[in-house]
């Protein structure tokens, strides 16, 4: 069974946010709120996180998620990181170390700002008073197995930072982060119509360093997906509303979200 | 006469209540004093408004808290639980259109400018990145400072596994003590006044690493002699009925959005 929980659909102030509320958002549909993203994906027997948002707690609390294999990160921004601290609790379930995948720049970060949280695989330190973090560097195009799932990073680009998307078993379900491109070597990647793609908003017109609506359907037709996610969505991007400006088979998602594929 | 204001956004330790990992441990899931989010206190001195380190549920505490304008940002130390959601302060510096003064001691504010760079201001002037603008001032040990009228006194903290201070505001009329294992005599002796406020940590109900237990913090109460204590940071380990229980009247276990007005 392959199942996609959004634990967070939100861009970066969340919905709604402390500056700006609702925005457009209608604040009566409770799909409008909107924590920062997190994602779990259950493909097989394989548990994994995409990106550890400020809210993890609050995320796995609600979900009840208190083990998982591996954490895969997109890119180093404070919406899609700062939650590291709290996979101490994982560890702290689980009693052993946890594997994290992030390309270059974002383990120099996580380095930077969290390396009291990473362990070494040599010297296992004890995860019950720290967080026992194993850090795997990843590159574009190098597939790598977690129990069994196979994970293709892939190059994004135009975001503000280095950020990374994620194909799960040759296209099987494809995850994309923020970003103004899919570049041709990444979409190359893809070598089977996915069942799921996940595509970032942020706002409905293209702003700086994140695609608006018309070019992600661009993406949408191109990769041909049976069902399509839109997350991380501002509160520009009212449910209703972006519901109404997609194709039947496109989705906006919303907290706590579950498909089945 | 000027209204005064503490309130406690966070009273919890890292883990939070419930924690991931243990769930409620010892606290009464029944009692909603009993769920807690981390660490960020918001202290408000007539129409000054302070918030005390930034934790990473600060967005979810600003909305519910309805603060929209800070005048400063003071850290205790650069753990996670403390420091997390300084990201969020970019939502005040959108609505004030201005930097933000942030204040910290070296340590702390060495590992700012190393992890977070992209919220630093640059020569006092607000960022056109979308980041965060905060104008980043290293404090010392016994050296005063002002917040409009606020007069702030950062003081040493032992013990914890990073470098931590407390602050004592207007000469002792709010004590504020973060993480440690002591309070050493030389920050005591600058508590001028009888505080109406005291804030300590708790973690534990017994002594963990890093982290004093609630006999010595009950000693520092003695020592001090607030108005008033409140006993913030708890984990799962702490009930607030049995902590309430075990300490004397004057001493309050603190829980998410209490106010303490003086």
């Amino acid at each position: 069974m392959n199942r996609i929980t959004v634990l967070g659909s939100g861009a970066a102030p969340g919905v709604p946010a402390v500056a700006r509320g609702w925005g457009d958002c209608n604040p009566n549909n409770p799909k409008n709120r909107r924590r920062r993203t997190t994602i779990y994906l259950q493909l097989g027997t394989t548990k994994l996180l995409i990106d550890t948002s400020p809210d993890l707690r609050e995320q796995l609390l609600d979900a009840r998620i208190q083990n998982i294999d591996a954490v895969l990160y997109t890119h180093a921004h404070a919406d899609h990181l700062h939650g590291i601290d709290d996979l101490r609790e994982i560890n702290r379930f689980s009693g052993h170390s946890l594997d994290i995948y992030a390309d270059e720049v974002t383990a120099g970060i996580i380095k930077t700002r969290f390396s009291y949280l990473l362990a070494q695989k040599d010297k296992p330190n004890n995860p019950i008073y720290q967080a026992s973090l194993l850090l795997n560097k990843i590159k574009h195009g190098q597939s790598f197995d977690v129990n069994g799932t196979k994970i293709t990073p892939i190059d994004l680009e135009g975001h503000s930072i280095a950020s990374v998307g994620y194909i799960f078993n040759d296209g099987e379900i494809v995850y994309i982060a923020d970003c103004m491109e899919i570049p041709s070597r990444s979409l190359d990647l893809i070598r089977k119509q996915p069942k799921l793609l996940v595509m970032p908003l942020t706002s409905i017109i293209s702003q700086s360093f994140h695609l608006g609506l018309e070019k992600l359907l661009e993406y949408v037709r191109l990769i041909q997906p049976e069902k399509t996610i839109i997350n991380h969505m501002a509160a520009e991007c009212d449910y209703d509303h972006v519901n109404a400006l997609t194709p039947d088979n496109v989705f906006p998602a919303f907290d706590g979200m579950t498909l089945d594929l | 006469m000027q209204m005064n204001k503490l309130m406690i956004l966070g009273s919890g330790a890292a883990p939070g209540v419930p924690s991931v990992a243990r769930g409620w441990g010892d606290c009464d899931p029944n009692n909603p004093k009993n769920r807690r989010r981390r660490t960020s206190v918001y202290l408000q001195f007539g129409q000054t408004k302070i918030l005390i380190d930034t934790s990473p549920d600060l967005r979810d505490q600003l909305l519910d808290a309805g603060i929209r304008d800070l005048d400063a940002v003071l850290y205790t130390h650069a753990h996670s639980d403390h420091m997390n959601g300084i990201d969020e302060l970019r939502e005040i510096n959108r609505l004030t259109k201005k930097v933000l003064p942030t204040y910290a001691t070296h340590p702390t504010k060495e590992h700012i400018l190393r992890s977070y760079p992209h919220v630093v201001a640059m020569a006092g002037t607000l960022r056109h990145t979308g980041a965060a603008s905060l104008d980043l001032h290293e404090v010392r040990h016994g050296e005063a400072f002002e917040v409009d009228k606020v007069n702030i006194l950062p003081i040493d903290l032992e013990g914890h596994s990073v470098p931590s201070n407390g602050y004592i505001f207007n000469d002792g009329e709010v004590v504020y003590i973060a993480d440690c294992m002591e309070i050493p005599s030389r920050s005591l002796d600058l508590i001028r006044k009888r505080p109406e406020i005291l804030v300590m940590p708790l973690t534990g109900i017994h002594k963990l690493n890093y982290h004093m237990s609630l006999a010595q913090v009950l000693d520092y109460i003695e020592i001090i002699r607030p108005k008033r204590a409140v006993l913030n940071h708890m984990s799962a380990t702490c009930d607030y009925e049995k902590v309430n229980a075990l300490t004397p009247q004057i001493v309050v276990p603190a829980y998410d959005d209490m106010i303490v007005e003086w």
